[in-house]
């Protein structure tokens, strides 16, 4: 393949000696839609300001297509960088209509209100050209804010917790909106969420992002199934994790029995299996019920080893499982080592 | 039968009864100058109009639009930037420069007016520094020159003050919205911050346009023929009474005009007044930094160095020359007198409209408190003017007496006094009020155990401020106070106009101070950019 759209160098940016990015990479293709995932406070605000120009790095460079926009003495101010940010607020300008705020940023030569009419099509708001953003819902005013940010026809649309404001029933279908929208305007975007679910969701690549840096990049699946650490292991998802009592030729030993899992290089590690891994049955470990919580369509089980640590189990059984009463369990799914802490 | 004030949609006590009768008490007495003003154009039809053109009513109101068209944009003009500078740029001594370029709204306009006639009139400082150097005249400081000066001056405050709440509250995020669209600093100012701030910014000029309609003190010192002016050229010394009638009717127009344009001007946008979020990054002035402090420090100095100045230089001449100490003192007597009994009659008149307002929100406590507010557009002099014609035809009695002069102040400053009140009884918790009920106290063991007890250190501020202001009110003073009531701000105005310069500088000096410290809370009050 050729160049990334956007190439982050040993970033770093600090306020008041705190550092909210630092040492970070970052590299973003052409197309692709990625999701920056940390716990609030991890440095991912941060980060998204770096890339649009609303902050100076104190060191490390960004490159937009090759273009230097700042750090080695360069610094491309946030209007001519062509990087398009959608507000947490949106932003709006409370002073112009819905086609003004969407007129505001189409580049000169461009037929404005042809822009406007088609991006309001697009983002499906067509005929509220004349209204003013208060008069508009919280999901319509994210649709102004993308159509605006469209609008200006950027290289890069980033998005910062832009479904953070919405109701929890409006938001996977906001989600969907907005993913089908950036990729019918074929834009490449980075969304950054403190929602592991919706990360996950987006199903492009994800960056954990964690103490201003990033801990781990790569395809959904492969940050859930394979956390690089125990930490990302627990953001990302819900986690159980037993120690090593003993190796034998392929496989690992832990109090739920030997598993198929090939011996760490070195260092010490533990076994992370994930609630829904975990078979209860017949078959396997004999565990006791402690507290279950029933969802309908699956249950959150804690049971307890033999030993006395605690296991979380997801389990899709109808019977409801009761407190004190007595199960097997067996790992259903291959687990996965992760690096000790 | 319907219950008294069952209009308010409740069941009413006999306390909420007489809190109702006493609002409406409270609510025609402010609307009384208005009506009484418009009741006796009716009753004079055949001779307004006749009045009207035999006073050439519409120069000194072309005169009066003119002058606050004039002030109003000037102080706009000074007043934008400056927020600018003090809200969003690195501009040295910011917190000084914040409460210092407030004050010229301490300094009465009167004695602004005094502070220049005493440095560039006929006899006053400048001349005679001129005059060994063969300086015989100076350009003519009466008139318009004189009288925009000094009420710019005194009123680009008002349009500073919003204006600097206004850039710290709105959401920094629009503004970097602009600018990651494409829109360059200076772009987005202009395109994106301005237009946000036209709001507070029309509120500000309507404001220094309305002070200067209804200002009495400067234009009558600095002759210039407003309406005001003319209002007390008419009453006094031609004693004319419908004419003083009728001009003071369309100076109330004229000023309700100026009130309903705001809300035009608002129009349909929303504005996000939250609290700013994100750091606030200040521009680098950079080589600017000089030009800026150059900028405050000439305002600091026309608006402040000057009059203080200029006032002690003639406190010194005087001390030399003989002050009549007994009559500072004695002026200083009366107003403090007046001024009390206005303040606590003004909060007393302000607590049954606050209570209606704040325990049986509805339309009938919503109208009584709009009427109570009306008091508030309406330019002083007219209001005093109204008020001596009624009492003098109707209520005889009072014609006269100092009481006449309280009831005065309290139209004229109902609206401060309502705000405290209401605020205070907002946080009295009506729970507390019913809980003393339960456990045995009867009504008025409850307001004077529980309720008053809450809501004294509110109402006492709002006290506080009436009667600061009630010491610097000068045409209301004047034309309601018993003859020989002379005042602090009577003194002045009257010594002004003397060209008794000497004399008027200590009371002047006094007054300035007194008006400082509600000044320097109002600064500290407003909501300033971190």
């Amino acid at each position: 393949m050729s160049e990334p759209l956007l190439v982050c160098r040993q970033l770093e940016k600090r306020f008041d000696r705190l550092a909210a990015v630092r040492d970070l990479d970052l590299e973003v293709w052409e197309g692709e839609i990625l999701a920056v995932l940390g716990p609030s406070g991890c440095g991912k605000t941060t980060l998204l300001r770096l890339i649009a120009g609303l902050e100076r790095p104190d060191r490390g460079t960004i490159r937009l297509r090759g273009r230097l926009l700042a750090g080695d003495g360069a610094w491309v101010p946030p209007e001519r960088r062509r990087i398009g940010l959608v507000f947490q607020d949106y932003a709006l300008f409370p002073h112009l209509t819905v086609g003004e705020n969407v007129a505001f940023g189409v580049p000169k030569g461009v037929d404005k209100a042809e822009r406007v009419r088609e991006l309001l099509e697009l983002v499906g708001l067509s005929g509220l050209e004349r209204r003013m953003p208060h008069e508009l819902s919280g999901g319509q005013q994210q649709r102004v804010a993308l159509a605006r940010t469209l609008a200006a026809d950027p290289e890069l649309v980033l998005l910062d917790e832009p479904f953070s404001n919405l109701d929890a029933s409006l938001r996977a279908k906001v989600r969907e909106d907005v993913l089908r929208i950036l990729r019918a305007a074929n834009a490449t975007a980075i969304i950054v969420t403190h929602d592991q679910e919706e990360a996950l969701s987006l199903s492009g690549r994800v960056a954990v992002m964690m103490g201003g840096r990033i801990v781990q990049i790569g395809p959904a699946e492969e940050v859930y199934r394979r956390p690089a650490t125990r930490a990302v292991a627990e953001f990302v998802g819900e986690a159980n994790f037993l120690p090593i009592t003993g190796l034998r030729n392929g496989t690992v030993e832990c109090e739920l029995g030997p598993l198929p899992v090939e011996p760490p290089p070195g260092g010490r590690f533990d076994v992370m299996v994930r609630p829904e891994d975990i078979e209860l049955g017949s078959v396997g470990v004999p565990v006791k019920v402690v507290e279950t919580t029933y969802f309908g369509h699956d249950q959150l089980v804690t049971v307890e080893l033999p030993s006395g640590q605690r296991l979380k189990v997801r389990t899709m059984r109808a019977e409801h499982l009761r407190p004190g009463s007595e199960r097997r369990a067996r790992v259903a799914r291959e687990p996965l080592l992760v690096p000790e802490e | 039968m319907r219950a008294p004030g069952a209009a308010l949609g409740v069941r009413v006590s006999p306390a909420t009864a007489a809190a109702l009768a006493a609002a409406a008490l409270v609510a025609g007495a402010a609307a009384l100058p208005a009506l009484y003003l418009v009741i006796r154009a009716l009753q004079h039809a055949s001779e307004v109009g006749e009045t009207l053109g035999r006073t050439r009513a519409a120069e000194s109101t072309l005169r009066t639009i003119l002058l606050a068209g004039g002030v109003a944009g000037t102080a706009t003009l000074i007043a934008v930037p400056l927020a600018w500078l003090l809200a969003r740029t690195d501009l040295r001594l910011r917190s000084l420069w914040t409460v210092l370029l407030a004050l010229p709204l301490a300094i009465p306009s009167y004695v602004g007016a005094l502070a220049v006639v005493a440095a560039f009139g006929p006899r006053g400082t400048l001349q005679g520094w001129l005059e060994p150097v063969g300086v015989e005249r100076l350009p003519e400081i009466y008139g318009f020159p004189g009288a925009w000066l000094v009420l710019t001056i005194h009123t680009y405050p008002f349009v500073l003050l919003p204006v600097r709440a206004a850039l710290g509250s709105i959401d920094r995020s629009v503004e970097e919205a602009a600018r990651s669209l494409g829109a360059s600093a200076a772009a987005t100012f202009f395109r994106v911050t301005l237009p946000q701030l036209r709001p507070a910014i029309a509120a500000g000029f309507l404001l220094s346009a309305l002070y200067t309609l209804s200002d009495f003190g400067a234009v009558s010192i600095l002759r210039y023929d407003a309406l005001s002016r003319d209002i007390y050229v008419q009453y006094s010394a031609v004693f004319d009474r419908h004419a003083a009638a009728s001009l003071a009717l369309l100076l109330v127009f004229v000023a309700l005009v100026t009130v309903s344009a705001e809300a035009v001007t608002r129009g349909r946008a929303r504005y996000h007044v939250t609290a700013p979020r994100g750091r606030v990054r200040r521009l680098r002035l950079g080589r600017g930094q000089v030009v800026a402090q150059l900028y405050c420090l000439l305002l600091a100095s026309i608006a402040l160095l000057l009059p203080i100045g200029v006032l002690s230089d003639w406190l010194l001449r005087g001390l030399d020359g003989g002050i009549d100490w007994g009559a500072v003192r004695e002026a200083g007597t009366n107003s403090v007198l007046a001024a009390a009994f206005g303040a606590g009659v003004t909060t007393l008149a302000a607590l049954p409209v606050a209570y209606l307002a704040v325990r049986h929100p509805g339309p009938v406590s919503a109208t009584l408190e709009r009427l109570a507010l009306s008091g508030y557009a309406l330019p002083g002099i007219a209001v005093a003017l109204a008020l001596v014609f009624f009492a003098a035809n109707y209520l005889p009695w009072l014609y006269q007496t100092l009481g006449l002069l309280v009831l005065g102040y309290a139209v004229r400053f109902l609206p401060q006094a309502l705000g405290p009140c209401r605020a205070s009884l907002l946080q009295v918790n009506p729970k507390t009020e019913e809980a003393a009920r339960g456990l045995g106290a009867g009504p008025l063991r409850v307001f004077w155990r529980i309720t008053l007890p809450q809501l004294l250190p509110g109402v006492s501020a709002g006290a506080a401020l009436v009667f600061l202001t009630a010491m610097e009110e000068l045409p209301a003073t004047l034309l309601l106070s018993p003859i020989g009531y002379e005042t602090l701000a009577v003194q002045v105005w009257a010594e002004a106009q003397a060209a008794f310069y000497s004399q008027a500088a200590l009371p002047a000096l006094i007054l300035i101070l007194i008006s400082a410290l509600p000044t320097y809370l109002i600064t500290k009050g407003a909501p300033a950019p971190a």
